[in-house]
């Protein structure tokens, strides 16, 4: 009897994080960790993930519950952006070669460019310039 | 006649390619090119320097652990915390085989640091003795599902003192 009052002293004080908690939050890591190496900012899941691991490492049952709310906030959260995390690929790719492309041409448009541009401006600036005939 | 001078012009265009495969150079590089991860141990104020020589034994050691991650992507990281000697110390390949005595755990994003105090215990029967608190770092791999040791780990040789009497 005594140490069944003791046990359930023990079990008050003591929390032991729920295996399916962890679980939960090792999944909601790792698709954290997929959407980052898709290229998508994961930050703000960072931080809340972040500070779920220091509530479960606190582990009193206050925290416990705390931390699941994070962690079921980012699950939702996570879900939403890997249905976004294609289209949001397409789009950074699409951008960067985009601008691999525009880098690549500028020499050609200098090359081809430049020497009319330069013989414009050349025109230009003497249009007013009158040729005399005169001794030197 | 030329209008531009041919040479002015192959500088011009040379100036422009050369610039053109820098900037597409820096587009297509990855981003993290040296991943690494790092991991420090700070006094209890969490500064380098006034690190305890002597500990009591049963005491717990305030100290401040230092962890930085360059990997490229957020990482789950453990610290271990062992009791050793110069014999048990860890290598770049392998943890101490000491056991571990108590475990903190941080999520760190790509780019990021952290400093945390910590509180760590000094066991009983070690009265006498020059140990080594050493800290390893492990990470978590989401492809294996467990802890890997990462080769980094830091370690502070302290006596070990009989407890003062209360």
């Amino acid at each position: 009897m005594k140490y069944l009052l003791i046990l359930l002293l023990l079990s008050s004080v003591v929390n032991v994080v729920p295996n399916d908690l962890v679980n939960d939050f090792l999944t909601v890591y790792k698709d954290v960790v997929e959407l980052s190496r898709l290229g998508v900012n994961v930050d703000v899941l960072v931080s809340k993930l972040s500070l779920a691991l220091e509530l479960l490492s606190d582990g009193s049952s206050e925290s416990i519950s705390k931390a699941e709310l994070i962690v079921n906030e980012v699950k939702s959260e996570v879900y939403r952006l890997k249905s976004e995390a294609n289209y949001y690929v397409m789009y950074k790719s699409l951008y960067k070669y985009s601008v691999v492309t525009l880098l690549a041409l500028i020499p050609v448009v200098i090359y081809y460019l430049l020497p009319r541009i330069y013989l414009i401006m050349w025109f230009r600036f003497r249009r007013r310039w009158v040729v005399k005939y005169g001794r030197t | 006649m030329d209008v531009l001078d041919e040479e002015v012009f192959a500088v011009i265009i040379a100036l422009a390619i050369v610039g053109s495969a820098l900037g597409i150079a820096q587009l297509l590089r990855p981003e993290v090119t040296e991943p690494f991860v790092a991991i420090g141990i700070l006094d209890s104020e969490c500064r380098i320097g006034d690190y305890p020589k002597e500990v009591f034994e049963g005491e717990d050691v305030k100290l401040c652990i230092y962890l930085y991650n360059h990997l490229g992507h957020p990482q789950l990281m453990m610290v271990k915390y062992k009791l050793g000697s110069r014999d048990t110390l860890p290598t770049n390949t392998s943890g101490s085989p000491e056991v571990t005595i108590k475990s903190f755990k941080f999520l760190l994003n790509h780019g990021s640091n952290t400093t945390k105090p910590i509180s760590v215990p000094i066991s009983e029967g070690l009265v006498g003795r020059d140990v080594a608190l050493i800290f390893e770092l492990w990470l978590y791999d989401e492809g294996l599902g467990d802890w890997v040791y990462s080769g980094r780990w830091v370690h502070l040789y302290v006596k070990v003192r009989e407890g003062p009497i209360p």
